[in-house]
């Protein structure tokens, strides 16, 4: 581990994550990154979904909405195309903006909703799906850009592990610190939720296949 | 889920169940191309989509801003 003592917020320091805590006994197992003080923060996790990959793939592109997503308003594909046996897409989210009362003034009052886009590619000849996430409204305020990546669990080929890297970042003078942890606090938060909620899809998508194929046959 | 103007949602649903039907039997198997599978519903979602940004103020030039892939990702310097 080490800091950085440059000013800006192009760069932000991670406390290196340790390996994956295969103890836990749900579906999933994290293990967190620490939060880091530097030039705007930083926060890590690693999630197991004890599920394999093609359907997590399949559940990330069907996630909105669930239980979890209450704060998700709309979801719009922006652009897509296939290049052999790789996928780029890119999607606009719209979400609620939860400011506390303090922040308020900054973000022009209750009401206005967030704008994220989130590029994708998703690679079949390394099953990798890799998301960009970044807001584009906002963003003189505080800048959030996430950046996760899915791929086949190195412990169990059924498996897959989600790797989640976020930087927040404030440049206003004065309450940049304040915004920060408040901006890493919220995005704790909303990544707990998306993990609930993909499972929740997951579960969903898959036990109706599976009861449609199950299901005896009427004539 | 609903599209950001829901005069669009409609045709966005039924994009959307043609995309996730083409990468479940076809993308994750390696094949097919996903303008000859839904490219035609995609129009008509991008038409009513395109209109719809315009109308909201959104059709700004962050949202095609190309960041994954590229160095303005953010980075971590340790390893």
């Amino acid at each position: 581990m080490r800091t950085n003592v440059s000013r800006g917020c192009q760069r932000s320091i991670a406390h290196n994550m340790s390996s994956p805590d295969s103890g836990a006994g749900g579906r999933t197992s994290r293990e967190e990154g620490k939060v880091s003080r530097h030039l705007g923060l930083f926060h890590s996790h690693v999630y197991t979904y004890r599920t394999p990959w093609e359907k997590v793939a399949q559940a990330l592109w069907q996630r909105y909405p669930n239980p979890y997503s209450n704060h998700v308003l709309s979801e719009d594909t922006l652009s897509r195309q296939s290049r052999g046996r790789r996928l780029l897409s890119r999607r606009l989210l719209r979400k609620t903006n939860s400011a506390p009362k303090w922040l308020e003034r900054f973000v022009g009052g209750k009401g206005a909703s967030a704008c994220i886009v989130e590029e994708s590619e998703v690679d079949m000849a390394t099953k990798t799906f890799t998301t960009y996430t970044r807001n584009v409204n906002f963003n003189k305020l505080m800048t959030v850009e996430e950046k996760a990546i899915y791929t086949v669990s190195p412990e169990n080929k059924e498996w897959t592990s989600c790797k989640k890297e976020a930087w927040v970042c404030c440049k206003v003078r004065g309450i940049s610190l304040a915004v920060e942890k408040f901006g890493v606090e919220r995005y704790r938060k909303n990544a707990d939720t998306a993990q609930l909620g993909l499972e929740f899809v997951i579960d969903k998508i898959f036990a109706i296949r599976s009861q449609i194929l199950a299901a005896p046959v009427r004539k | 889920m609903e599209s950001l103007d829901e005069r669009c949602t409609p045709l966005k649903v039924k994009y959307d169940e043609c995309f996730n039907a083409w990468f479940r039997s076809s993308f994750l198997k390696g094949r097919g191309n996903h303008e000859d599978a839904c490219g035609r519903l995609f129009t008509d979602y991008q038409a009513c989509l395109k209109a719809a940004l315009e109308r909201e103020g959104l059709n700004s030039p962050a949202l095609s801003e190309h960041v994954l892939g590229t160095d303005k990702e953010k980075k971590t310097d340790s390893k």
